[in-house]
């Protein structure tokens, strides 16, 4: 669309753009001002108010092409203003410059921007000093008139709410004072105009009263149309504006007539007004007075389009997929869908339940708490299960409870064990309908390893669970409405926000070392350069190279720096000022080496803050008192990776989200699961690295997952993403990479099948070449039975696989491997057709048919008797090693169990030794001494190892294993007794050997704690797990230290930070 | 600013100087003259305004007195701002003597017509 302003000053807009993003990239990585020319600056930044002021004009019309032009000029105008601020103007000036700004921010759907810098500048001390309390009634009333207004955008809780409307009283009962006095002092010419400008800024104080009164009650004086209430005063002050032709406040007038509609139209109870009950009470604890400053006001743009105008909370759509940016705010999206859903399946006997479903354990977690947190006063139980594959007896009762106040009505969980879950049978057991699943991250969709297990399940469900809805949640997809209609046919949607809004700036760039002047014969001095490059994401990208400071500390000539991790540590080291820094390489031996780096004598902190020292001291419980990383909290650096226990993970990102911590050096597959803010990313590797296959390149969904948290938002701050590169090659496939679209959604099933071409036409075998095959080979299998073994299985094949996102894509792009899928799942249903496959053991195990066959057959005296909980785990007993043995024939599980015990061969001794002593109770620090111990190796090197295979490997798939394992010996028993003996593959997932032990370890409880703390509770242990937890959050310190020894304070308060309870 | 606040030389040197209000005025300006018969002139002007460093600017400066002419009102005013202003910025100044009127007077009798 054209317009008259912004065709003509198009170029110097843009130069006045990347001038001000230099500006920005100058003040944040340099703390400089840049040389700038302002007077482009301020010409633009009029140009563009003008035009904002010129579009808004008809406020009635809809014209999208319109709002959209709106959205980009306001938006760049409030960028040039917030350049061009300077705290050294006059107060007034610099409030009414303030306003202006923020108004074209909530036009250009920039808000959240003009709230965190109005609240920076609070923190920075830059908050006009505004003469509220002058003398002069004019310059009074107009500096009430700008705070309240400036509150009513900053949004401080329900501090600024209250502020406004308490100096909107102080104005009004300072009038009569004041105001006759002021009139009195103008001459005769002019006092109609001041009394007139008077009542304009009347109005408009009112106006705010209003508004205020609006986004924390959503009604004003029993009015929920605020907006022609608005209206009105709005109107009133324009007309006083006309008559005495107040060339100041009539734009203003006009300004904030059109920001508060956007107000009001962002605001929550606009969105949500009239969508149900429940809704309306969830609102109304966001909104509470309880929550502080984190009371949520409004929804962010991305929210809004998506709940309101794209008509989500209002949808009968059974499938939708949205597909936003990172930090858009997706889970608060997530969370009136499922109020929605539970609204819509509310009978008594009937009350549907909601899967949420999280890629890793640690989403799965904190996706509970966030969960449980927010849903607990409207009385809706959120539960989790663990992503260990099997259901034990106390999941068991979880899931059957009845109770009206216990019974779960959000299950979080991974795909996984939903899987598992619904193929053997409990939607039915649980009684209840699943009438929604949300899939958090489902891009991973296409991921190799577990991507084409998300799609086999999305399809059974689809299938089978006839109330079941989708909501599909992902960064940027291109094809979101392919995914969206392969669900939900005609009745589906997709919501795509992909490249219009972002959070904050960002500039993601590379990092150099550039050789300098001779220090020496042999050495050279250096400089670290950063050079942005331009992305497809609107990131800054400027023309020049930013020069960071060197660390001689780190690396003292050119050669010691010139290496990715010194590199990354140098340029961290620089960037850390500005506020907490991730670093990331791809494996935990380097991390722990780039973390070595930055322990130098200026990053010691002088004190160490009580959090820190908590987290110290459990790591001295746990991990022994010589674990490098309680030295390393005292520098301020926190290590993150696989090799650690996930509860220490926990307490590290509690650390790094309090801002307790400057680093977090962590391995690059942290980009998965980081959904905490933080100013600069620095990247010292951007490949995933395994030890049993080649390091691959992390994919471009997962970059830009990790970049869009750089920034931390509610400081208002450009985000940093820098790619060290230690040659030039480097720095320039970097370059590529990071120019790396994400493109469509895709199948994982295609490039299997290409992959695997010439072995598809014998699937049976295939898997135990490739055990990625096994869930289809299952889904096959599930399909088969549930069709009740028809004797044309294969001539429905086709139609069977129609289910799948992957079938038809595959057809079309490649006809000829399709066929020859087509010809092996032939020759597999046939295989399956053959009399006494164990085909309902497929369901119960997570196995293949050939899987099955292979324990069958390799099984030995492994039986009914076998599962004796007394003597399993002692160590004489030899039946453990006997089913490790087995268990290792198992393509599903070899892997993971070689790799366990070092990758050199089946050793099934060894593995049931580990599994005995973790069970056992023996620490970490004991079990990597006894177990992962090599000649030379450090005792860090030790732990991690040992870390990396019992948590990463060892613990779920050995508990998977034995799961099914007592599926395919046990089956037998009778269910009561079988029931019992499901705790037993938990006590491998869990670490512990008893059946209450398994309790508080589902309740969050450390391990080293759980036994105790069960045998503290005795027989209260058998209540509803919700009562548990409550008894739990109550019980006190000194019971604590009762059940568990001295140490009880400490276990006491790290329970508390996993569990996402505030201390009282 | 206000119609009648001040004398021609304070109004003109605030004109002339202070870009500021020059701008408040644009804005003011521009509701009453959007969809109007002077429109595409404002958008022509906006443009030249904004893509000169806001120099493209024509000021009139109307002096209005109750006495005989005398080329001195406005000739050191026109030195002074012949001296400060810069291509492309223009200033006219224009006076016009009603030495038969009292001015007090002038404004209440066009209210009523001008007939008395």
């Amino acid at each position: 669309m054209n317009h008259w302003l912004l065709d003509v000053i198009e170029d110097r807009r843009r130069a006045a753009l990347k001038a001000s993003d230099k500006a920005e990239v100058y003040r944040e990585l340099l703390s400089t001002d840049a040389e700038l020319n302002l007077d482009l600056i301020r010409d633009m930044a009029d140009a563009l108010e003008l035009a904002s002021l010129d579009l808004i004009l008809e406020r009635f019309e809809e014209n999208e092409d319109k709002e959209k032009l709106l959205r980009f000029a306001a938006c760049d105008a409030f960028q040039l203003f917030k350049t061009l601020f300077t705290s050294e103007n006059p107060p007034l000036e610099q409030g009414k410059t303030l306003l202006r700004a923020s108004c074209l921010a909530v036009l250009g759907d920039r808000g959240t921007d003009a709230t965190r810098w109005l609240r920076a500048l609070e923190n920075t001390g830059d908050w006009p000093d505004l003469p509220i309390n002058s003398e002069n009634w004019s310059e009074r009333t107009w500096a009430t008139l700008i705070d309240v207004w400036l509150r009513l955008i900053r949004k401080r809780g329900w501090i600024d709410r209250d502020l406004v409307l308490e100096r909107v009283e102080d104005l009004r009962n300072s009038q009569k004072k004041f105001e006759n006095v002021y009139l009195n002092g103008v001459s005769a010419q002019s006092a109609k105009a001041a009394a007139l400008e008077l009542i304009g800024l009347y109005h408009l104080a009112k106006a705010a009263d209003i508004l205020a009164h609006f986004i924390t009650d959503g009604v004003v004086e029993g009015n929920h149309q605020v907006q022609q209430l608005l209206d009105t005063h709005f109107d009133r002050a324009h007309a006083a504006c006309e008559s005495a032709r107040l060339i100041e406040l009539e734009p203003t007038t006009r300004l904030l007539a059109a920001a508060s509609t956007e107000l009001v139209k962002n605001s929550i109870w606009t969105v949500t007004r009239a969508v149900n009950s429940r809704v309306t009470q969830f609102v109304q604890t966001l909104v509470s007075r309880g929550r502080g400053e984190k009371a949520i006001f409004d929804f962010l743009p991305p929210q809004r389009r998506t709940l309101a105008e794209r008509g989500l909370l209002g949808s009968s759509r059974r499938a939708v997929v949205v597909s936003l940016p990172t930090s858009s705010g997706k889970t608060l999206i997530a969370q009136f869908r499922i109020l929605q859903a539970l609204n819509q399946f509310d009978d008594q006997d009937n009350e549907g339940w909601v899967a949420y479903l999280a890629p890793t354990r640690a989403l799965v977690n904190q996706v509970a708490r966030q969960l449980r947190r927010d849903f607990q006063p409207l009385g809706v139980v959120v539960e989790r299960v663990s992503p260990a594959l099997e259901v034990d007896g106390v999941e068991m009762e979880l899931l059957t409870e009845t109770k009206p106040d216990a019974k779960f009505r959000v299950l979080s969980t991974t795909p996984e064990k939903l899987d598992l879950m619904l193929r053997q049978g409990w939607e039915s057991k649980i009684g209840r309908p699943l009438t929604l699943v949300i899939v958090d991250e489902a891009h991973n969709i296409q991921s190799p390893r577990r991507g084409l297990n998300l799609e086999l399940l999305l399809a059974t469900i689809n299938k089978e669970c006839e109330y079941a809805q989708f909501l599909l949640l992902t960064p940027f997809i291109a094809n979101a409405g392919e995914v969206a209609r392969w669900l939900g046919g005609q009745n589906s949607d997709d919501i795509s926000l992909a490249l219009d809004w972002q959070p904050n700036a960002r500039a993601i760039g590379v990092v150099q070392a550039i050789r300098e002047e001779p220090l020496n014969k042999r050495s050279y001095d250096y400089s670290l350069e950063f050079y942005t490059v331009h992305t497809t994401r609107n990131t800054i990208d400027l023309d020049e190279h930013v020069r960071f400071s060197k660390a001689v500390e780190i690396a003292k000539t050119f050669s010691q720096v010139n290496k990715q991790g010194s590199i990354a540590a140098v340029t961290a080291q620089h960037l850390k000022s500005r506020g907490p820094v991730i670093l990331m390489h791809a494996r935990p031996d380097w991390v722990w080496s780039l973390a070595d780096k930055l322990k130098i004598a200026r990053n010691k902190r002088a004190s160490v803050h009580a959090d820190i020292e908590l987290v110290q001291k459990y790591l001295a419980l746990e991990m022994g008192e010589t674990f490098p990383l309680i030295e390393l909290l005292s520098y301020g650096i926190g290590i993150h990776h696989s090799g650690l226990p996930e509860e220490v993970r926990i307490l590290i990102e509690w650390l790094f989200e309090a801002s307790h911590l400057d680093f977090l050096v962590t391995t690059t597959t942290i980009a998965q699961g980081v959904n905490f803010p933080v100013s600069g990313v620095v990247m010292a590797s951007h490949q995933y690295f395994s030890s049993n296959s080649p390091p691959e390149e992390m994919p471009p969904e997962d970059f830009w997952n990790i970049a869009g948290r750089a920034g931390r938002i509610s400081q208002d701050q450009l985000g940093i993403i820098a790619l060290a590169a230690d040659n030039a090659n480097k720095a320039r496939a970097l370059r590529t990479y990071v120019n790396k679209n994400t493109g469509d959604l895709n199948s994982a099933l295609i490039q299997m099948a290409i992959d695997a071409a010439a072995d598809l036409d014998d699937l049976g075998k295939i898997v135990y070449g490739k055990p990625e095959w096994s869930c289809f080979l299952q889904y096959l299998a599930h399909t088969y039975s549930q069709m009740r073994e028809p004797a044309t299985f294969f001539q429905q094949i086709e139609q069977v696989l129609r289910g799948t996102l992957g079938f038809e894509k595959l057809r079309l792009r490649n006809s000829q491997i399709a066929r020859q899928l087509l010809v092996g799942i032939e020759n597999y249903a046939r295989f399956l057709q053959e009399p006494g496959r164990p085909i309902k053991l497929v369901d119960s195990t997570g196995f293949s048919v050939n899987s099955i066959i292979t324990i069958l057959s390799n099984k030995g005296s492994i039986g009914q008797n076998s599962w004796n909980s007394k003597t399993l785990f002692e160590n004489k007993d030899q039946t453990l090693r006997d089913m490790m043995g087995v268990l290792l024939l198992v393509p599903e599980l070899r892997d993971n169990l070689e790799a366990a015990t070092g990758g050199k061969g089946k050793d099934g001794n060894k593995l049931a030794g580990i599994v005995k002593d973790w069970v056992g109770g023996k620490s970490l620090p004991e079990i990597a001494a006894i177990h992962f111990q090599h000649d030379g190796d450090t005792p860090v090197t030790a732990i991690t190892r040992c870390g990396q295979n019992l948590f990463g490997k060892l613990t779920q798939t050995a508990s998977w294993g034995l799961g099914a394992l007592l599926s395919i010996t046990a089956s037998g028993l009778p269910d009561e007794e079988f029931k019992r003996l499901s705790n037993l593959p938990s006590r491998v997932f869990y670490g512990v050997n008893s059946d209450e032990a398994i309790t508080m370890r589902l309740l969050g409880v450390p391990r080293t704690v759980a036994v105790p703390l069960a045998c503290h509770f005795g027989e209260t242990i058998n209540q509803p797990l919700p009562k548990l937890r409550e008894n739990l959050i109550n019980l006190a310190e000194p019971d604590w230290k009762t059940a568990v020894g001295e140490n009880g304070s400490v276990y006491r308060r790290v329970w508390r930070i996993f569990e996402g309870v505030e201390d009282a | 600013m206000s119609v009648r606040s001040g004398h021609m030389g304070h109004q003109i040197d605030r004109l002339a100087h202070d870009i500021t209000t020059i701008y408040q005025l644009i804005k003011w300006l521009h509701p009453r003259v959007r969809c109007g018969p002077h429109q595409a002139a404002f958008d022509r002007s906006c443009t030249n305004y904004f893509n000169s460093v806001k120099k493209s600017v024509a000021i009139f400066g109307v002096l209005i007195r109750d006495t005989q002419p005398n080329e001195g009102d406005l000739l050191a005013r026109g030195r002074t701002l012949r001296g400060e202003l810069a291509s492309t910025t223009q200033c006219d100044l224009v006076a016009l003597y009603l030495p038969c009127w009292q001015l007090d007077q002038l404004v209440p009798s066009n209210r009523q017509g001008g007939d008395s």
